[in-house]
């Protein structure tokens, strides 16, 4: 086997630039998509101007809600600003919170609580102007059961009992225990979808996608190497082609199981998100073979590319990497068992598509040679 | 001794070789000679164990053809006609990396003075960067690294320059002679068949290679 690495190192020598690039393509792939995602999160994020000379209480409550909700970008700014970033067209509106905002709601007073500016274009105005007013109703209500319950105690001799801070406080506790707005429902006997991960990726699918193009690329050199000049050497070789081959894989594979257990700990550090080495280990043998064997079966590694190509774009599809496909899975469920990447997503290690290859590489290996060149 | 009885190979319908006899002795030089197609290159792949013939023995020192292959290998050192090279080594890294996966270990010294012994002192030149007989006499290197007692090459010096093809004919003859090795070697030169070979075996229909050969007062075999 010392021999067999001594001679992929000189083999990986003169392939150094495009070696390094396969290895390194799914994580890095990987990282660029979660990251661009994320960018393009921040950036489609709607600018909407808040405008608020007085704080309080209320009026930072307020602001946090607005902060909260997702899709929107908050910009806190002056009057004058606000209305010329408006013009420019770089706020999609303005809200401006009345001076008298938190003395209004404890008065139970709800007219002229905001002013709102906005353009022609803003195209967004009305959903957001109607989840401004939405917050602004649920403190409005809030104070105004404060103050209900306030005139009640007085009524019953209980004036002074609770404060109305408490009350509002206790009301905010009371929302947020029962998460009223949160709760999500789901049929009978249907697992739950609660995920409470803010990364609307699957990253391990996007990993996994890019992993399988990589791996199907990396094995290329099976092609060149089958059908190089220098295979009737072989013969008169301490190591059959056949064995040569098989080591030269079982290298690959451990170099790409380096990289992969790199990419574990990387992604567990930087987005935290973890898998199991038996599960990884388990993918990409399964792939790998994979790879190995359909090599076999081009002469010419143009055509082989194009195949890895479509074959990742299918498999990607199929696995609802790029689009959600749960009622083709739904119509075929069996089409699950031939995925590769079914298992590794299932946090799983075999499958249909798993013990074919297994099966197909025991078959390559036992079978005897019929090529003029016994090897 | 290398041993062929009976031997016979067909493609198909095709008959290539039809009961074919020769015996070589160690220390000598065979040529085989023949047309296009005849069926050198067939009989040379037979000798190197790399076809199956369809009937007949072979042995080369006690060792039977289809028995003892892996035992046959290890004494057989076999040049292809196509020049059998990684093209983006040089000629360095080729000798290193076949000596690698080779039976016998050698270092870097002895894979050197096998290159100069076949006249080729290129040791850190590109595979590109070489002219065809360099090319050739690498190939030839390559094939020896194992040290070889049978060696067959299939039209070793096709292509080449006259003084390339003459140092590789001279480093064959004294292989047989000095080293005691087998050499069977198929060419259309005919010159340089008569320079070195001590025995010449001729197949195929076509007359032409018989008849310049015996003209010239070489004796030739024919083995069909």
């Amino acid at each position: 086997m010392k021999d067999i690495v001594i001679t992929r190192l000189m083999r990986f020598k003169k392939q150094a630039l495009s070696l390094s690039f396969w290895l390194l393509f799914p994580l890095l792939m990987t990282l660029l998509v979660v990251y661009g995602f994320e960018q393009m999160k921040t950036d489609v994020n709607v600018p909407v101007g808040v405008v608020a000379d007085e704080s309080s209480v209320e009026t930072d409550g307020l602001m946090e809600e607005m902060k909260k909700t997702e899709f929107i970008r908050l910009v806190e700014t002056e009057e004058a600003a606000a209305k010329n970033q408006l013009e420019k067209h770089q706020l999609d509106s303005v809200f401006k919170v009345s001076p008298d905002f938190s003395d209004d709601i404890a008065e139970g007073r709800h007219r002229h609580l905001l002013d709102s500016y906005h353009s022609n274009q803003s195209f967004a105005y009305v959903p957001v102007k109607e989840m401004v007013i939405s917050y602004v109703q649920e403190d409005f209500y809030r104070s105004r059961a404060a103050k209900v319950l306030d005139r009640l105690s007085a009524k019953y001799g209980e004036e002074g009992k609770w404060s109305r801070e408490e009350i509002i406080n206790t009301s905010k506790e009371i929302q947020q225990e029962q998460d009223l707005l949160d709760v999500s429902l789901q049929m009978s006997g249907e697992p739950s979808n609660n995920d409470d991960s803010a990364m609307p990726l699957d990253i391990w699918a996007i990993w996994a996608s890019f992993t399988l193009l990589a791996t199907l690329l990396l094995f290329d050199w099976i092609i060149q190497e089958r059908h190089a000049g220098v295979r009737p050497r072989f013969a008169f070789m301490r190591y059959s082609f056949k064995h040569y081959l098989l080591l030269n894989g079982v290298l690959y594979l451990m170099l790409s199981l380096v990289l992969n257990a790199v990419t574990m700990v990387l992604f567990e550090a930087v987005l935290q998100k973890t898998i199991s080495m038996g599960t990884m280990f388990a993918f990409q043998l399964t792939i790998s073979l994979g790879a190995f064997l359909l090599a076999h079966l081009f002469k010419r590694a143009f055509a082989y590319y194009m195949v890895s190509f479509a074959i990742t774009l299918v498999i990607a599809v199929g696995s609802g990497t790029i689009l959600p496909n749960q009622g083709l899975i739904q119509q075929f469920p069996w089409l699950m068992q031939l995925n590769p990447l079914q298992p590794f997503l299932e946090d799983g290690y075999v499958n249909l598509f798993s013990i074919v290859v297994v099966g197909g590489a025991l078959f390559w290996y036992l079978k005897r040679g019929t090529s003029r060149v016994t090897s | 001794m290398l041993q062929v009885n009976a031997l016979n190979k067909s493609y198909g319908r095709r008959t290539v070789l039809k009961d074919v006899h020769f015996s070589v002795s160690p220390s000598q030089v065979v040529g085989l000679v023949g047309e296009n197609g005849a069926g050198k290159s067939t009989l040379l792949e037979i000798l190197a164990t790399l076809t199956k013939p369809d009937d007949g023995t072979l042995s080369y020192k006690g060792l039977q053809y289809g028995k003892d292959e892996k035992k046959l290998r290890k004494q057989i050192g076999f040049v292809p006609q196509d020049i059998a090279l990684w093209e983006d080594f040089s000629v360095k890294e080729n000798m290193l990396f076949f000596e690698k996966l080779s039976w016998v270990k050698r270092n870097k010294q002895e894979l050197r003075a096998l290159l100069e012994e076949v006249k080729l002192d290129r040791w850190k030149e590109k595979v590109t960067q070489l002219s065809g007989g360099m090319r050739r006499k690498l190939n030839l290197a390559i094939s020896l690294i194992h040290d070889p007692d049978l060696i067959l090459l299939d039209e070793p010096t096709t292509g080449i320059d006259l003084k390339s093809s003459k140092e590789i004919g001279s480093y064959l003859h004294n292989q047989a002679k000095q080293a005691n090795k087998t050499v069977v070697y198929t060419s259309h030169d005919m010159s340089e068949i008569m320079d070195i070979c001590d025995q010449v075996f001729f197949i195929g229909e076509d007359p032409f290679y018989e008849e310049i050969l015996t003209a010239s007062g070489q004796e030739v075999v024919r083995l069909m």
